[in-house]
């Protein structure tokens, strides 16, 4: 074959091929709009029925009824509706619509899916079975946080968030352990899936702060100082003098924040310091404004005129989280002028706007 | 004659091969990144119910986002587009709107819908800006999350920076005042730092064209085609370059580029890498290829991501004087960034950035123009002296854009296989037409374009950004042709 062969029979296999993938373009589209139409179709009788369903007006249980009959074609659609409403409704109106996919055997279909070869299949189920929020299914749920795909094991630990059972704490910290040199799961996943169990997650959080890993240690101080939890305070007092890992005394000193008492002041104080690490120092800062203790006051005055500009403002802002207190002395270091005395007004002038100015009506200039 | 025709024939005897074999090889390379990302994008399909973009949006732990938005004259648009920033959905996000020292009534317009008050607030110095801060506004309603910084004109990259320094959420979004983001935008390419917080470092998002859409309060409701030509073919080459082009690359875990229309960093690394280079053109490639080199150079374990689903959608040129001028000073850009990082090359430190993405870069987009340009030089005189004949040339042509045009067309089908944006038959075939006449004069055209961006370069012209003149969204969803 010479080359002008070769170039025609390249030009003619080119055009074949754009033929081809045009051909391809118009039978796609044809093809999923006659499947959405008869989809849509199929389960159009019943999508007023599924809404009295999800809305919880179906008293009497006959619009259940009349949906959970649909035929085998039309449950499809139908189905896709109810798992979509489902992850967008709670309490008795998604009670309503896990009955219905139970009453069809989606349930029953899902945990055996979780067997599956395909991750895809398993995490999908896995996230089915979450919605669904049945405490039955976390036993089949908790094996999942081990599973050899990454995707499955995060949609696990999401679902047993959503389900809420207390049991799920321990296995959710185990979790984030790497196993057979498969990472952990991520710590905000865990985090938040502990924080969905509430505070039947405590023992588990006392535990990892005391003897965890530090990713363990990480989520369990996420997770205390984003739910406030006090009866974990003095393992979070010990982890924030304590602790070897930045992460976990940034949380832990959030969590003191959160959950502590005026005794805490001081070792939030201390943290402040220069010295200690600069992200620690801010959030310790922070963490004194969320306590609100008005005795911090002199100690976050001084912080103003730090040379980390962040931290100076995060202590007027704090300052401004004191009450009268710290809002006077922002008053008078304003007054002061300075950078020191523009950060205060900055933050005295965000406190006004933010709470209205009649608040501060007895309050400096 | 007879001796130029000889020259000639026996140049063009010496470059044939090369030339074919670089056309084939730059859209088999295409192609490549075309079936990758095809794969990528059936697995986001098919993970769409299971996400967990709903459990995001309720998300307690979500990492707060600092909308960075720099304006410069942007006062047609302005209130729309922050007013469509401020209403994402996400658990927590602030607007950080930087005017660089804009000459219309930018600032105006923005303080009187949000009836702005400036503070006497000092930024923190994280990132270089030299230009002065002349002013920081917030609402007066003391809630609404949105910080207006002024400062003076310095240009787009130290805008970002003075943006950088005003925020306050660990995570920055840099986005231009004129994209329209979808609405779910923040909370799709805010996710991969939440699956894996520690790694990853940077998302970027799609970008598509937003001429011919229809524009209400600063969200695309309506999807379509421009009205005119040069903006339609746009669309196809961002859908190639854009969409499959990264996200193939981000499969691969090489991506270098992420469209300063849209990107989504940590703030502590764009800290650290001392946030964009001011007097750049090129500054969102500049910034990612210089995350990756600190990042490396460091030995850090780290992943910077294309999504593929949030779409930010900007105005593209509709007029060829624009085209020519954006098309200039991108690909300066990218001839002062490869330059710049030319030590990454080939360097196994740099593991497929330094080995695949950057080499390709420079083989395929910055030589690109010169070799193509050149070829139909040749080629075209060869045929005006008698040195080839016709039927020759046009099957060069063919080859060298036939091959481009089934790409053209591959891309599409994935388009239609998966997100199917563009809903009517009509611009379907608007779409797949614009495919194939990209490769006929645009293509030639804008390769002119781009060899005089590197010609700037080489010469050390005055970077210039050049005005982009855009209509603006209404609220009254009026259509831009």
């Amino acid at each position: 074959m010479n080359s002008v062969q070769l170039l025609v029979g390249s030009i003619l296999s080119m055009a074949a091929v754009s033929v081809l993938l045009v051909a391809v373009v118009a039978t796609s589209r044809i093809g999923r709009l006659v499947l959405d139409a008869s989809r849509q179709a199929a389960a159009a009788p019943y999508r007023g029925l599924l809404l009295t369903v999800a809305a919880g007006d179906d008293d009497s249980g006959a619009a259940a009824a009349q949906v959970s009959a649909v035929s085998d074609r039309a449950w499809s659609p139908v189905r896709d509706a109810a798992v979509a409403l489902l992850s967008k409704v709670r309490g008795e109106a998604a009670v309503h619509l896990v009955r219905l996919l139970d009453e069809r055997r989606e349930l029953d279909k899902a945990r055996a899916a979780l067997r599956s070869r395909s991750a895809v299949r398993r995490a999908r189920n896995a996230h089915l079975l979450g919605l669904a929020g049945r405490d039955q299914d976390v036993d089949v749920l908790i094996p999942l946080l081990a599973d050899r795909s990454s995707e499955v094991r995060m949609v696990a630990a999401r679902s047993l968030g959503l389900v809420g059972a207390d049991r799920a704490a321990g296995a959710l910290i185990g979790a984030l352990a790497p196993v057979r040199r498969r990472p952990g799961i991520p710590t905000a996943v865990a985090a938040e899936a502990l924080l969905g169990l509430g505070v039947r997650a405590l023992p588990a959080i006392r535990e990892a702060l005391t003897t965890g890993e530090i990713d363990q240690r990480v989520v369990a101080a996420m997770v205390a100082a984003d739910g406030a939890y006090s009866g974990v305070l003095p393992q979070l007092r010990d982890r924030l003098v304590n602790d070897q890992e930045l992460d976990v005394r940034m949380f832990a000193a959030r969590a003191v924040g959160a959950a502590g008492s005026r005794d805490d002041m001081a070792v939030l104080a201390t943290h402040t310091a220069d010295g200690q690490p600069a992200e620690l120092r801010r959030t310790a800062v922070a963490a004194l404004g969320e306590l609100g203790d008005p005795s911090a006051g002199t100690v976050l005055v001084q912080l103003l005129a730090d040379p980390d500009i962040r931290l100076a403002q995060l202590a007027a802002e704090a300052l401004a989280r004191l009450g009268h207190t710290g809002l006077d002395l922002l008053s008078v270091v304003a007054l002061a002028g300075g950078r020191s005395g523009r950060i205060a007004a900055v933050a005295l002038s965000m406190a006004r706007l933010r709470d209205g100015a009649e608040l501060y009506s007895g309050v400096g200039s | 004659m007879h001796d130029l025709r000889e020259l000639l024939a026996a140049v063009l005897r010496t470059v044939e091969e090369p030339l074919i074999g670089y056309f084939l090889l730059i859209n088999s390379s295409y192609l490549l990144l075309v079936l990758l990302a095809a794969v990528s994008l059936v697995g986001h399909m098919r993970r769409t119910r299971h996400r967990g973009a709903a459990e995001s949006l309720r998300g307690r732990l979500a990492p707060g986002v600092s909308v960075i938005m720099p304006a410069y004259n942007e006062a047609a648009g302005i209130v729309a587009a922050v007013q469509a920033m401020l209403a994402l959905r996400y658990p927590r996000h602030e607007v950080v709107v930087v005017d660089d020292g804009s000459t219309d009534d930018t600032f105006g317009r923005l303080a009187a819908a949000f009836d702005l008050v400036e503070l006497d607030r000092v930024l923190p110095a994280e990132v270089p800006v030299t230009a002065p801060v002349h002013a920081v506004a917030v609402p007066r309603d003391g809630r609404t999350r949105l910080v207006v910084v002024r400062k003076e004109n310095s240009g787009k990259t130290e805008a970002v920076n003075a943006g950088i320094n005003a925020s306050a959420e660990p995570l920055v979004a840099v986005v231009d005042a004129d994209s329209l983001l979808d609405p779910d935008a923040l909370l799709t390419v805010a996710k991969p730092f939440t699956d894996d917080p520690t790694r990853v470092v940077a998302t970027g998002g799609v970008i598509r064209p937003a001429n011919g859409c229809t524009v209400v309060a600063g969200r695309v409701v309506r999807i379509g085609m421009p009205a005119r030509w040069l903006a339609r073919i746009q669309v196809a080459e961002y859908l190639r370059a854009f969409l499959l082009g990264r996200a193939g690359w981000s499969r691969l875990g090489a991506v270098v580029l992420i469209s300063g229309a849209f990107g989504l960093f940590r703030r502590d690394v764009l800290v650290e890498v001392g946030g964009m280079r001011a007097g750049t053109l090129g500054e969102d490639f500049d910034l990612v290829v210089r995350m990756h080199k600190h990042l490396r150079d460091q030995r850090r374990d780290y992943r910077i991501v294309f999504v593929a689903e949030p779409i930010a959608w900007t105005e593209v040129p509709s007029t060829a004087a624009v085209l020519r001028r954006q098309r200039r000073r991108w690909h300066r850009g990218l001839w002062e960034t490869l330059w710049t990082y030319r030590g990454m090359v080939g360097r196994r430190r740099y593991g497929r950035v330094g080995t695949v993405a950057l080499p390709w870069y420079w083989l395929f987009e910055l030589l690109a123009p010169v070799l193509e340009l050149g070829g139909l030089v040749l080629v075209t005189a060869g045929l005006a002296v008698g040195a080839v004949g016709p039927g020759y040339v046009g099957l060069f042509l063919a080859v060298a854009y036939g091959y481009a045009i089934v790409l053209s067309l591959a891309v599409l089908v994935i388009e239609e296989l998966s997100f199917h944006k563009y809903p009517r038959w009509q611009d379907l075939a608007v779409l797949l037409a614009a495919a194939v006449l990209e490769n006929v004069g645009y293509r030639q055209i804008t390769a002119w374009w781009r060899l005089e961006g590197a010609w700037q370069a080489v010469t050390r012209r005055t970077p210039v950004w050049g005005a982009m003149a855009r209509q603006g969204f209404t609220n009254s969803g009026v259509d831009h042709g």
